[in-house]
């Protein structure tokens, strides 16, 4: 029996003052903000309560800089938490990264963690005490190579969608938390609560048109053994070991919106299956692979809104396309 | 990529790099591709690479 119908929230986005760590970083907490209540459309943003969508995000600041936001769900029983980081330089303790990805100075970090206890920094070796601390993997360049940032966030009642629109022409997305429904209760292929968990970068290069079938750099469910790009990283169930992603499947990138629409004009809305190197993870919880779509296209349904678009451009609606099921 | 494979990526990315302190899960002892290297296990469940003062270079976690 599946897991509980995720819905996908998307908060107002929010330019960086500067292309600088911290104004990045502070234009994703002035998206995140816990004052923030409602979302872009209007709706409700609600903290806790069956169907929540907010998360409660606390802004880390050292010296009065900010480092770090880190974001605990709604609701849920393994204590995950989501961390986006950035700093100039590297700090003492230098922060843990996933293999392969190594530090970079203005470049944004993403890292998970399960079975949280109490935060105690974002570089320390387990920034929430406990074990089952991901490390950080790396999404985009250094900021500084930007003439502009937009920063937005979707949340969902399990998982966050971290994005940034740089140049106002390239995407950089990263999904993080129980983004996998492996359809089975045993227990060596979920975690106690029946989910699988983990977290995607396309690396320092923005999404490409084909970002389902790219194998390297600016892909989504590929791992590449080269730091900065693409990696995809589940964690294996009970244990403090992450491995990798292997999708098995690739698009031509060449779909476009006719045959991806139907006779009636519906949206195709095809169900993504991801394993690991090591085995079958299961389907990507309320994900799709659609026609294609523009950076922030809102898919409307008899005017309401039936799914927020994952596109590689601002301008040409072609190539690959997500969307977020509202 | 194999544990090892991993970790040597790091210290050719470091190349300051003196000694590897690596997980005792992962069973590594040595880095044939960097046999200066001194590699000793510890109980942390990441890596850290130090130089030859003892200063910490980098922390990454193995994957797989």
């Amino acid at each position: 029996m599946s897991l509980e119908a995720l819905k996908h929230r998307r908060l107002a986005t929010v330019t960086a003052t500067a292309s600088t760590a911290v104004a990045v970083l502070d234009a994703f907490w002035s998206a995140v903000d816990p004052a923030v209540t409602t979302y872009s459309d209007g709706s409700s943003r609600a903290f806790s309560g069956t169907g929540a969508t907010g998360w409660t995000w606390t802004r880390v600041q050292v010296g009065g800089t900010t480092e770090a936001l880190y974001a605990t769900p709604p609701g849920g029983t393994m204590n995950q938490r989501v961390v986006i980081a950035a700093r100039s330089a590297a700090p003492a303790p230098s922060p843990t990264m996933i293999a392969p990805d190594t530090f970079i100075a203005n470049g944004l970090l993403v890292g998970h963690q399960l079975g949280a206890g109490a935060f105690t920094t974002w570089n320390a070796a387990s920034p929430f005490t406990n074990a089952r601390w991901s490390g950080y993997t790396r999404v985009g360049a250094a900021v500084t190579s930007y003439t502009s940032i937009a920063c937005c966030v979707y949340e969902s009642q399990e998982t966050v969608w971290i994005e940034m629109l740089t140049n106002g022409a390239s995407v950089f997305c990263v999904p993080v938390g129980a983004l996998y429904d492996p359809e089975t209760v045993s227990a060596a292929a979920c975690e106690t609560d029946g989910r699988r968990y983990g977290l995607l970068t396309p690396g320092a290069t923005a999404l490409a048109s084909n970002f389902l079938g790219g194998l390297t750099a600016g892909a989504f469910w590929v791992h590449s053994t080269t730091a900065g790009n693409s990696h995809g990283y589940i964690w294996r169930p009970g244990v403090n070991t992450l491995d990798v992603v292997a999708r098995y499947w690739t698009t031509a990138g060449s779909q476009t919106a006719l045959v991806m629409t139907n006779l009636a004009g519906e949206y195709s809305g095809n169900p993504l299956y991801i394993p690991a190197t090591t085995g079958w993870v299961g389907r990507v919880r309320e994900v799709y692979w659609t026609r294609p779509l523009l950076y922030h296209q809102r898919v409307e349904t008899g005017g309401a809104t039936t799914a927020y678009g994952i596109g590689w451009s601002t301008t040409s609606a072609t190539g690959d396309a997500l969307f977020l099921k509202y | 990529m194999t544990y090892t494979e991993q970790i040597e990526q790091y210290v050719a990315a470091y190349p300051v790099t003196a000694l590897a302190l690596v997980p005792t899960s992962c069973g590594v002892t040595s880095l044939p591709a960097f046999p200066h290297v001194e590699v000793r296990s510890w109980d942390d469940e990441y890596c850290e690479l130090e130089d030859a003062v003892g200063g910490d270079i980098a922390r990454f976690r193995l994957v797989g």
